[in-house]
């Protein structure tokens, strides 16, 4: 027992079970992903007949595929657009709880909701909320139309045109994301001092005023933290593109997760598909460096 | 005395508290650790054997009730316990990968297409279920055989067939001055422009979604002379023939068809006709049979399926043709219940079984074997006799080339299908369509 006294043995002994899930599930499936991306492997090939095919994957794709690059553009689109709106939706939201008074546990609760449902779920019901032809959404339009006494036979084609399934899907993911960043927002906001806001006030600061100089830099430290967890959480969703679009109309919706499914999983070019996956790695871990480089330099 | 009785019987009390005792920890713990000391006897097992099904979820419910009396029938008769699970046909694919790569999952998998030829190596032969039921059945249907058999040897055994012809309003088109169902696509485009016009487009997808996105591409292309590969297996898409089928979809497309399709799924196409969205859809007899079975009026309060017709599809320059998707069921090398599985789809391809399988779909299946193409089961259904008429017409995904794994995989990125919907959602012209999907076929097919 006198051993586990010595701090060096103790806290190694500590780390192993964090260490070994790291190294079983994070850093060996890791690993295996980049080797798979360079070979020819495909379902169901035996390893005996896998060839090393160095860069070969990475190359078709960036050269070769008519799909990758639109895959690109829509990830980036994607997680730009939802990220930012949900960010600003989310400030707005916790200043808005953040002041309530009544009902406040009720509403903070309801708030949550889109985040707690299963995505697959509420996705589902998304898919019968943009149906051209049955659904609420169209229906509205229709009647709001006859009502103005114009012409609209139909409504909006809410997954089958490309640049409006994006759209509809982006607007998925912030409708699930926002209370995220809500409750996270307003977790920050009760950690900022009331004295902050009096002494602001009295020296005359504008509510705007308030709310840049004292409101966004006390919620600061929580913001990046939110931001990256959230970028990366949206940079790799599957599953409203898999349950809404499955990549169409004319694989305008793929993101990289999907686009990596439909080659790996359902096209069985599973070193093509790790290879498109692994595109998604340079991008989340500069987000990752950026929010440590951040972390580091606030604890100094 | 008692003791001097039971010696008489040859049983001493003695004998009697062992055996009560065995019987007691028996009976209380069954065949527990207790039993096995009390006994100092292992207990003897009948080992249990077990059968995992994984299939679709039907698109005619009466399917999937018989489907699942005779996994529960089979396993009676056999002893053996039969799991069977069903699932969206989409996510088919990608849980029969996975299932592959990590070897274990069910024992049978019903595939679609050729979906199975892109890990044919990782299949039980099933030659020999195939060629007895060859011999006995008159033979298998020339599309369903390319399917299931590569390199001369069977990778699953030919199930159903789900034929896919024109599903028509007979009312719009009359109401919109057609007299009769247009025979080339030249003539569909001309109708369909009026059908339009009053509101009742042709309605089909070009969507990511199995069965009727393919089901309608394929044979588009066939008919104006257009194919993915030769014979040899080369890309030959990039011809005359198949910019004059993009060139022309466009045309049908802006013209005729339902705007929606490029958002729609396999059920889309089948709600929309029913609801009187569109006049008519190229699809498998699931319409007529919703309409039928859940009694579905029309606008004037009539049986909507009196107002449904089961039309060809139309003819392009190189002719008519069609594409019955087809279904197949395979044992992967994994199992560990080859023999139940093997004698399990010889069971259920047995003419008494398969014959209730067909009428409980009501005909929404023609067979793989020719010799149901006479089975009484059509004349029960008389409506739907047009899909059985046509049943022989269809081709093979990968025709004029093989139907092998590189034809699987473009069926399953829906490459062809792209071809339409990047015209149908204005983001390519023909020409760029052509020249995008000549390069992913050749992505897939080498050259």
């Amino acid at each position: 027992m006198a051993v586990l006294e010595r701090p060096n043995v103790l806290g190694y002994l500590l780390l192993t079970p964090a260490a070994f899930i790291i190294f079983f599930f994070v850093a060996y499936p890791f690993v295996w992903g980049v080797w798979m991306s360079l070979t020819n492997k495909q379902i169901g090939m035996p390893w005996s007949q896998v060839q090393f095919t160095g860069l070969k994957n990475y190359a078709d794709l960036v050269t070769k595929d008519g799909i990758f690059w639109t895959t690109v553009w829509n990830s980036f689109i994607y997680t730009g657009i939802a990220t930012v709106i949900k960010w600003v939706l989310g400030i707005w939201l916790a200043l808005l709880l953040n002041r309530m008074i009544r009902f406040q546990r009720f509403v903070r609760a309801a708030v949550l909701l889109p985040w707690i449902i299963p995505t697959v779920l509420s996705t589902i019901a998304f898919l019968w909320i943009f149906d051209p032809d049955f659904s609420v959404l169209n229906w509205t339009f229709r009647h709001f139309c006859s009502w103005m006494g114009w012409e609209c036979a139909r409504g909006p084609l809410w997954l089958g045109d490309p640049i409006l399934a994006l759209a509809s899907v982006t607007f998925v993911n912030i409708w699930r994301g926002t209370p995220f960043y809500a409750i996270s927002f307003l977790a920050g906001l009760q950690t900022i001092s009331p004295e902050l806001y009096e002494a602001a006030a009295i020296d005359g600061a504008s509510s705007w005023q308030r709310f840049w100089h004292v409101t966004l830099p006390g919620i600061k430290p929580i913001t990046v933290v939110v931001l990256v967890f959230s970028i990366i959480v949206t940079f790799s969703d599957f599953q409203i593109v898999y349950v809404l679009t499955r990549g169409g109309p004319a694989n305008s919706t793929h993101l990289f997760a999907t686009y990596a499914y439909q080659v790996a999983m359902v096209g069985s070019r599973l070193g093509l598909g790790a290879a498109v996956s692994l595109f998604m790695f340079p991008v989340l871990a500069v987000v990752i460096v950026f929010q440590l480089v951040y972390l580091r330099r606030e604890q100094a | 005395m008692a003791d001097k009785a039971s010696n008489k019987r040859g049983i001493t009390r003695r004998d009697f508290v062992k055996m009560a005792g065995i019987t007691a920890g028996m009976a209380a713990v069954g065949t527990g650790m207790e039993g096995i000391l009390v006994s100092h006897q292992a207990p003897v097992y009948a080992q249990e054997r077990s059968l995992h099904f994984l299939l679709w979820k039907n698109f005619s419910p009466p399917a999937d009730v018989e489907i699942l009396r005779q996994g529960e029938e089979w396993g009676k008769l056999s002893k053996v316990k039969v799991k069977i699970e069903q699932i969206n046909a989409n996510d088919i694919p990608a849980r029969a990968a996975a299932a592959i790569e990590s070897r274990q999952g069910p024992d049978i998998i019903q595939f679609f297409h050729n979906w199975q030829n892109q890990y044919a190596d990782s299949l039980v032969d099933v030659s020999d279920i195939c060629t007895a039921l060859e011999s006995k059945y008159g033979g298998y249907i020339d599309y369903a055989k390319a399917h299931a058999m590569l390199n001369g040897r069977f990778n699953a055994v030919p199930h159903t067939v789900v034929p896919n012809i024109f599903v028509v309003r007979a009312s719009y088109m009359k109401a919109a001055g057609t007299a009769s169902w247009p025979k080339t696509w030249e003539e569909l485009r001309r109708e369909g422009k009026k059908w339009k016009a009053k509101g009742h487009p042709i309605g089909q997808t070009v969507g990511h979604t199995f069965g009727d996105a393919v089901d309608f591409t394929y044979p588009y292309f066939w008919s104006f002379g257009a194919a993915e590969r030769d014979e040899k297996g080369g890309v030959v898409i990039a011809s005359k023939q198949a910019l004059e089928a993009l060139k022309f979809f466009k045309a049908l497309w802006d013209d005729a068809m339902d705007p929606a399709g490029t958002g729609w799924d396999d059920s889309s196409n089948n709600r929309a006709f029913l609801s009187g969205a569109i006049t008519a859809t190229n699809n498998a007899p699931s319409i007529y049979l919703t309409a039928s079975n859940q009694v579905i009026l029309d606008e004037k309060g009539a049986p909507l399926v009196n107002d449904i017709l089961h039309v060809p599809n139309p003819a392009g320059p190189a002719g008519v043709f069609h594409y019955h998707y087809s279904q197949q069921l395979s044992i992967p090398k994994y199992s560990k219940n080859v023999e139940p599985a093997k004698e399990f789809i010889r069971w259920l391809m047995d003419e008494e079984q398969f014959r209730k399988y067909l009428r409980r779909a009501q005909a929404y299946h023609g067979a793989a074997l020719k010799a149901y193409l006479k089975d009484a089961m059509w004349d029960m259904f008389p409506a739907l006799k047009p899909y059985r008429d046509h049943l022989l017409e269809g081709r093979h995904v990968g025709w004029k080339g093989s139907a092998d794994a590189s034809a699987a995989r473009v069926v399953q990125n829906y490459f062809l299908i792209d071809m339409l919907a990047n015209l149908a959602t204005g983001k390519m012209t023909p020409e760029e369509s052509l020249k995008w999907g000549e390069a992913q076929l050749k992505s897939i097919y080498g050259g």
